[in-house]
């Protein structure tokens, strides 16, 4: 028979001798515990997001597309309003990659004519003439990224013309417009989400905190701000601007008439967030230490809420994006010279116009990609964030 | 007395493995449980350590596609033609199944709030249960579940069978649930942290109601629990579990009495118990609870035990359940072998 | 139930008031007036006008009155019907969008129902084949369904109707149908018109409502109460029709309710692209001709619409979850 009871005993005891030690060793790591799990915190969103292919891939085209809007006149082989005459309308060259067995890109030259049918102008590749693309190829001068003077580019043609994407009816070349209006499409994106994020924040953040008639009141806008359907109300504004004010100021006002509808959603999200926060023990620690309102919302409400502001302001921009594609393509919204896809769209109203040169909606397809791209990564950091809520 | 005769339900070896992202969760890693017609086992454990996976596998209410039963059977018992099926065997969408669940073997959950839905009346989901295992009248079965509410101690039956539930107290709530779960008179009652989400008063009265019910139909209870107390007032029979495996079990007395293994030992430390109240400090168990993913070789519980210092407890297999007294059995290799306390003159 | 409708009717006329006031405001906010883009015009033309006759133009169309006197006109005619007049069109404002919003209403109300009608089982079945072949394509036409602007889906179906097809796809009949008399081909005729902006404007919101049911149904298969559901024994499709579906739907009203401004706009564009008489086009001509009643009575109406939307979802929304009903 085995002598259980001492056993037992002796374990008990055991357990009383090791409770002294155990709690200073706790307090001790406590500390030490916290500061690893604010860093681990952003560590483990990484790598849950690096494992979410499709988003990382929706990540990685949105760099591209920033990456080439940043350099879009060095990209870009013509300028926003390099006129081609000669060829206007013309479709999408074909690009060949070889010749004689080595790589050596190159376009054939084409020959003007008209169908004898219809009398149109058509272009015929001229087998006999080949034109290489030479790349990092003397150009028009232009400024990169509007400061320092250069004429290099990244590929061109020593004669005759490359249209990657055809050109349009003043024989522009539609991929340079494409690359260049890409600067304005992205940007008033980014340029709106930030502007709606500063209102949103500040007033989300102020509406969950201070609740009460701040609150309140707060919410009584946002709800009739809400009221109104986003388009119509755009339209109406921009409809608004005056048509002789220079691009510049057309650009931000539209930027600021987006942003006026799009912080409504930041700030209810955030005042959501901010409200749970609220009841927090590190909040009211804070508090009772007597920190300032400002400081405990500079200092810890917004850093705890980064990442969900990250998170919404990824999936703001495809609105932005859209919005100013589909006012500038109803004409109310950028105007020429001022170049972005929207504006280039215009031109592809026309059933006849579609018919005969399709290739002018290409622009549109560039919208599309780049919310496809912006919603696989706002999906992708939204459940690297957090899985559960919005 | 015949082996057979005795038991209402029997897990043997249960081994029930969760598949995540991450990894191979083993939840239940060989369970053996026995329990008795008509008798209440209390299951005690910290959280996660595999007691509602144990439940859940038994009523096979695991998810299809994340889950699998990879080992072990369960026996039960049925009531009328005596017959014993291994519910790991059967179907588990299927009919067998079905008739079983609520029927049989009943089960209550631990958040009274979230275990009815709040788009149907109480009435209308007791009596969906009722009209599923008996062939009667929807008008008797509405009598009969009005008369179940009165049994759970529901005095306005009458006007509560048509309340929704988001119009009941959380207490109110739990004792719907056990009329539903009662309605068919089941011969087992499997109660998952039933008082857990509930008020200190709440509580004694729902484990009261229980005891009385128990007397009443004549069932079996699994009490599924991490608080002790509530271990203290109800269950005839105990088993400890520790990540998946039974470390201790036997009667009420001899557990709380006589507590072996160093995990119960602890927790017994580590709860203060009704009616045994001093001054003294509560004992916490030191550590805490390992990474489910993490695969322990030898016994689980070394990295936290107080005794720990032999290599015997990081061996392969660790200690077999061994009987110390009768009924009373541990799974730890100080009670394996008869060499006394090692490691104590260190 | 009744005293929540007839709150939130009262709760609404706040709303419409200062929603008229801010309408009215941006209207009147480019520089100029109807009859200075009148005036432009004429003189784009090689016309010109005399200053009394601008004058004179204005005194008759009430232009020179203060902008509170001119609002005060504007919103007093409401309950008769009037909605003022329009400048450009010379006629009452009412004659000229009447028929337009019918057909505002109808595209946008048959895209809602395209809407629910397409998601729900797509949700459903994504929901319940987590992870499967069918749920990661129906996910990736969802993200693409959210990614092609509505106009560009016009755009490429105009394109499509007319090269591949051989038909014209824009406005509501076919050229050699538009003056005949109205017969079953007639009918067909329109009815082939009306589906693909029905479905153009529903896709956005086709694909959200997806996501959103296969959310919230994974999320509720999860819950507590179909396990209850379960363990009683009932059949799994029970399980998940009665205790699962139900509750799912629940949140798809209050979401069809914010699918309703994207049915608006998207009415507009789609409108405008396919040559349809909704209100769009004529709002973005009344727009950019400063037709001040115009496009401030349809800004006005398309907003009410919106109210009427969210208030007949909320009361949906009451009518099918207890919760809410008895607050």
């Amino acid at each position: 028979m085995i002598d259980y009871k001492r056993r037992s005993e002796h374990i008990k005891k055991l357990y009383e001798q090791q409770n002294a030690l155990d709690e200073s060793i706790a307090h001790q790591m406590m500390s030490s515990e916290k500061i690893a799990f604010a860093t681990s915190q952003w560590r483990m969103m990484w790598r849950k997001f690096i494992r979410n292919r499709i988003a990382v891939i929706g990540g990685i085209v949105i760099l591209l597309f920033y990456l080439t809007a940043l350099l879009a006149n060095f990209v870009a082989p013509y300028t926003l309003k390099q006129r081609m005459t000669a060829y206007s309308l013309l479709s999408p060259q074909r690009i060949y990659f070889f010749a004689e067995g080595r790589f050596q890109p190159f376009v054939y030259g084409l020959k003007g004519s008209r169908d004898p049918k219809t009398l149109m102008r058509i272009y015929v590749p001229d087998p006999e003439k080949r034109i290489p693309i030479r790349f990092f190829i003397q150009g028009e001068p232009y400024k990169l990224m509007g400061l320092f003077p250069a004429s290099t580019r990244l590929f061109g043609v020593e004669e005759g013309i490359v249209s990657l994407l055809g050109t349009d009816g003043q024989g522009r070349d539609m991929f340079s417009r494409i690359i260049i209006g890409s600067q304005i499409s992205l940007t008033i994106g980014l340029v709106g989400v930030a502007l709606s994020l500063i209102i949103g924040a500040f007033l989300g953040v102020s509406s969950g905190y201070f609740g009460g008639w701040v609150d309140n009141l707060i919410q009584r806008v946002i709800e009739i701000v809400r009221s109104f359907p986003p388009i119509p109300l755009w339209m109406a504004l921009t409809a608004a601007i005056p048509p002789h004010w220079p691009p510049l100021r057309v650009y931000f006002t539209i930027t600021i008439i987006l942003s006026l509808i799009g912080w409504t959603w930041l700030a209810r999200q955030l005042r959501g967030k901010v409200l749970a926060l609220r009841e927090e023990d590190f909040i009211m620690a804070a508090r009772l230490a007597g920190a300032s309102d400002g400081w405990i919302i500079f200092r810890h409400l917004i850093p705890a809420t980064l990442s969900h502001i990250i998170v919404i302001s990824t999936l703001a921009m495809p609105a932005m994006i859209l919005a100013e594609s589909a006012l500038s393509f109803l004409g109310l919204g950028l105007r020429p010279p001022l170049t972005s896809w929207g504006v280039l769209l215009k031109q592809a109203q026309n059933i006849q116009v579609l018919l005969l040169y399709p290739w002018l909606m290409i622009p549109g397809f560039f919208v599309a990609i780049s919310i496809l791209a912006f919603n696989f990564l706002g999906d992708g950091l939204r459940d690297a964030a957090d899985p559960y809520t919005v | 007395m015949n082996e057979n005769e005795k038991y209402l339900l029997k897990i043997n070896n249960l081994k029930t493995y969760f598949y995540t992202l991450d990894g191979i969760v083993r939840a239940v890693d060989g369970v053996s449980l026995t329990l008795k017609p008509g008798k209440t086992m209390g299951l005690v454990g910290e959280s996660g350590c595999g007691k509602s996976v144990t439940a859940h596998s038994i009523l096979r209410l695991l998810p299809l596609k994340t889950s699998q039963i990879k080992e072990g059977e369960i026996l039960f018992r049925r009531r009328n033609d005596k017959e014993v099926i291994d519910l790991v065997k059967i179907n588990p969408q299927g009919k067998l199944i079905r008739s079983i669940r609520g029927k049989e073997i009943a089960i209550i959950f631990q958040e009274p709030m979230t275990s009815l839905s709040p788009v149907y009346t109480v009435g209308n989901q007791i009596i969906e249960a009722i009209l599923l295992h008996r062939q009667i009248e929807p008008q008797e079965a509405r009598e009969h579940a009005i008369q179940m509410l009165k049994s759970v101690g529901l005095g306005m039956a009458e006007s509560m069978i048509d309340e929704y539930p988001h119009r009941l107290s959380g207490g109110q709530r739990q004792r719907v649930m056990i009329a539903m779960a009662l309605s068919c008179n089941p011969s087992l009652l499997i109660a998952d942290e039933p008082t857990t989400a509930l008020d200190v008063t709440i509580q004694a009265q729902i484990i009261e109601l229980l005891k009385s019910l128990q007397k009443q139909f004549q069932m079996a209870v699994l009490m599924i629990t991490h608080n002790l107390g509530v271990i203290a007032e109800i269950a005839d029979e105990i088993a400890v579990m520790y990540l998946g495996r039974i470390v201790e079990s036997g009667s009420l007395k001899q557990v709380f009495e006589n507590p072996l293994h160093p995990y119960t030992i602890g927790l017994l430390k580590s709860v203060p118990i009704i009616g045994n109240q001093t001054k003294k400090r509560l004992a916490p168990i030191p550590g805490s609870v390992p990474d489910p993913l993490s695969v322990i070789e030898g016994c689980a519980f070394r990295l936290r035990c107080p005794v720990y210092k032999q290599k015997e407890c990081a061996g392969q297999e660790g200690a077999a359940m061994v009987e110390v007294e009768p009924e009373h059995y541990v799974r730890c290799l100080l009670y394996d072998r008869d060499e006394g306390v090692r490691g104590n003159e260190n | 139930m009744i005293t929540y409708i007839v709150k939130r009717i009262l709760g609404m006329i706040p709303t419409l008031i200062i929603i008229s006031i801010i309408t009215f405001i941006i209207i009147q906010l480019p520089p100029g007036d109807f009859v200075t883009t009148a005036q432009a015009e004429i003189a784009a033309s090689g016309g010109g006008m005399d200053a009394s006759a601008v004058e004179a133009m204005r005194i008759r169309y009430g232009l020179d009155q203060p902008m509170l006197l001119q609002y005060w006109r504007w919103v007093s005619g409401f309950p008769r019907g009037d909605f003022g007049y329009s400048l450009e069109w010379s006629a009452p404002v009412w004659d000229i969008i009447a028929g337009r919003l019918g057909w505002t209403l109808l595209l946008s109300g048959l895209a809602l129902v395209f809407m629910w009608l397409v998601s729900i089982p797509i949700g459903i079945y994504s929901a319940r084949h987590q992870y499967s072949l069918g749920d990661n394509v129906f996910s990736f036409l969802g993200f693409l369904g959210l990614s092609v602007p509505d106009f560009m889906l016009s755009l490429m179906w105009l394109v499509f109707a007319t090269m591949m097809l051989g038909i014209s796809a824009s406005g509501l009949y076919s050229p050699q149908m538009v003056d005949a008399p109205w017969s079953f081909a007639k009918f067909l005729n329109l009815l082939n018109h009306l589906w693909p902006p029905v479905v153009i404007m529903g896709v956005v919101g086709t694909a959200e409502l997806i996501r959103i049911m296969r959310g919230n149904l994974l999320d509720i298969l999860n819950q507590q109460y179909v396990t209850t559901a379960r363990s009683k024994g009932l059949v799994e499709k029970v399980v998940v029709q009665k205790y699962a579906v139900r509750m799912a739907i629940n949140p798809m009203i209050s979401v069809l309710g914010m699918q309703i401004p994207k049915m608006i706009s998207s009415s507009i564009i789609v409108g405008f692209v396919l040559s349809i008489p909704t209100v769009g086009p004529i709002f973005l001509r009344a727009l950019i001709t400063q037709d001040m009643y115009l496009a401030g009575t349809i800004l006005l109406l398309m907003t009410v619409m919106l109210l009427i939307g969210n208030f007949l979802a909320d009361i949906a929304l009451a009518w099918v979850d207890p919760r809410i009903r008895f607050e």
